[in-house]
Parts: C-alpha cells; sequence; structure tokens
C-alpha cells in the first residue's frame, strides 16, 4: 500500500503529435517573462533543441501559434507569447488544478473516491444543500416551459419544471442522468398521515433525522429512504408548529419550478 | 394536515388558465387577488374549478417587502 500524495499528470496533445505537459508550460511561461526562448530555456534548465522542440510541440497544437519571433527593437530577435499562448496556459493550469483536486478524492479514500464525487470535483461546487442523482424518465414538452420526470429512487419521483429552451440547451434525453438541485429554503414541510393535498408536485414523505434551531430558522434533515435525505430550512415557528423532533414522520413538498437541473 | 409554511391565505379560485405545463390561478383572498403559477398536473390532481374554496401557500422565504 503506497502512501503519500497521487499527482494527476495532465498532457494536451494534437493527433500524432508530441505531448505538451507541465514542463512544456513552465517553459511557455518563461519565455512570456523572459522575452527569449534561449533565456526561458535556461531559467527551466532544457537544452536549446529541447526547447526549440517543445515550443514547435506547442505551436502545432493550437489553430494560431502561442510563440511567434520578435523582430528588430532593442534586443531583437526576442520571442513573444501570443494571446492564444496565454490562454493555453491558463487554461492547462485550471485543468490541473481540477484533476489535482479529483485526485487527492481517491487518496482521501472511502466513499469520496466514488465516481460522482470525481466528476463534481471537476465541475462546479452548488450551495444547494439538496442535489439528487437521477434519471430523466419522461419529458413534456411546452412552449415555454417542460417537464421532466425523474426517477429518484423505486419508489419516489421527481417533477421538475424547466425553460424549453433550457432542455434544448442541455440536449436533455429520456434515460439520460442528471442532478436534480433544489434549495434548502424551497422546501416546506407537511405533517399528517396522507399525502398533502397541496399543488406542490413533489411531496415526498420520511422522518426527522436532524433539527437544528436557531433564533428564527430551523433546519430539518429528512430521511427519505435507500439512504437518501433533504434538507429543509423553515421557519423556527413552523417547526415548533409541527412539532418536528428526530422521529417525527413528515412530507418534505417543493415545487417542480423549484428544481435546477445540471448536467454533467 | 400541518404545513411549516406560515402564509396560508384563505379565498376562491376565480380564474384558471391552462398553458401546457403551468397553469395560472387567480384566488380572491377578500379585496385583493393572489395569483400563483402552479403545474397543470396540479390542477387537475386537485380537481380544481372557478368558485372552489382553497388556500394559497406562501412559504415566508418567498415573501419580498417593497416599501
Amino acid at each position: 500500500m503506497s502512501e503519500g500524495k497521487i499527482e494527476a499528470v495532465l498532457a494536451l496533445r494534437g493527433a500524432g503529435r508530441s505531448p505538451v505537459g507541465h514542463d512544456r508550460i513552465q517553459l511557455l511561461e518563461a519565455v512570456a517573462s523572459t522575452g527569449s526562448i534561449t533565456k526561458a530555456a535556461q531559467a527551466i534548465g532544457l537544452s536549446y533543441k529541447a526547447a526549440w522542440d517543445a515550443i514547435n510541440a506547442i505551436n502545432n497544437l493550437l489553430p494560431r501559434p502561442a510563440v511567434t519571433a520578435q523582430t528588430g527593437g532593442r534586443h531583437g530577435g526576442g520571442a513573444v507569447v501570443t494571446e492564444d499562448g496565454q490562454a493555453l496556459i491558463t487554461a492547462f493550469h485550471l485543468i490541473e488544478d481540477r484533476l489535482a483536486r479529483a485526485a487527492a478524492l481517491i487518496t482521501s479514500g472511502g466513499d469520496a473516491a466514488d465516481s460522482l464525487s470525481l466528476l463534481r470535483s471537476l465541475g462546479m461546487k452548488t450551495s444547494a444543500r439538496n442535489a439528487f442523482r437521477c434519471t430523466v424518465t419522461e419529458i413534456r414538452d411546452g412552449s415555454v416551459n417542460c417537464e421532466l420526470i425523474l426517477r429518484l429512487t423505486d419508489s419516489v419521483n421527481l417533477a421538475a419544471v424547466i425553460t424549453a429552451e433550457s432542455l434544448r440547451d442541455l440536449d436533455i434525453l429520456p434515460g439520460q442522468e442528471v442532478t436534480a438541485l433544489v434549495k434548502a429554503p424551497f422546501v416546506m414541510l407537511a405533517t399528517g398521515e396522507s399525502v398533502p393535498q397541496v399543488s406542490a408536485r413533489n411531496r415526498i414523505p420520511g422522518t426527522v433525522a436532524h433539527r437544528a434551531d436557531g433564533p428564527v430558522s430551523s433546519e430539518i434533515i429528512l430521511d427519505i429512504g435507500d439512504g437518501k435525505t433533504i434538507i429543509a430550512t423553515i421557519t423556527k415557528d413552523g417547526a415548533d408548529e409541527l412539532a418536528l423532533s428526530v422521529g417525527t414522520p413528515a412530507w418534505a413538498l417543493f415545487k417542480a419550478s423549484h428544481v435546477i437541473i445540471a448536467i454533467d | 394536515m400541518k404545513l411549516s409554511a406560515r402564509n396560508a391565505l384563505k379565498g376562491k379560485v376565480v380564474e384558471i388558465a391552462k398553458g401546457t405545463i403551468v397553469a395560472k390561478v387567480k384566488v380572491d383572498i377578500g379585496g385583493q387577488t393572489v395569483t400563483s403559477m402552479i403545474s397543470v398536473e396540479a390542477v387537475d390532481d386537485l380537481g380544481l374549478k372557478i368558485g372552489d374554496e382553497v388556500q394559497a401557500i406562501i412559504k415566508s422565504s418567498e415573501v419580498m417587502i417593497a416599501k
């Protein structure tokens, strides 16, 4: 068993060409700061030939050159990193950073290394407390809005209403895996034996697993079965009126229009 | 049924306009009208008709204040 960090090593490569990795990007940055390939090679500790090979590999990667020769001027014969070159440097570091985060998850072990968390660490993190991985089972088109029916578990379906434009933009298809995001303040709670007769499309039965009170707000975590939970932020008055405490059965209610759909 | 939402305004349905996915339902709460946008599915599920006595439910966190 190995200890220590796992590094994610990134290399960009055009078809059949020499790969551009961390070291070559470092050379590019050195060219930008020294204004000369020779000086950059010295700074990085590369031979002149190796530096030229690297610059060629980088230039071959992009539609337009990353480094151009600078003629004239006081020193003459220098090199300039173009806007495209700068963009490449920025993009490379951004991807490297995201990959490093994903790699760190692998070493932390446990559930954190599941493919979903890895994917998430490559993309955006959101503040939404409820993020449900679902499968799209049905899409109902309208002119302005459209409705998605999502399978969360064998017994729980979610309904989401998004704009028809978003549906087209995201190119969502039945059978696709998506993430349904719901802010905690959008979730209402109800007590009672039968399904609450409210218009909210999402009405999920569960049991209070946790209640934390602030001066005016309460955070309630509802266990909805199959290892899933829903987090609701309601008024403390509401939590008191419903007499919510650990073990109390309750319904989580939220409107379909309050569900944001995220795709990978 | 008890609801955590703090605002439950009692009134009568005075208008239902159905789109394909969402419907506009207006509720007369006595002197003022509350307009809601809910899914067409919900209108059918609840069997909503003009004249029905309903409650317009508004979560406290949803209320804006204008001065």
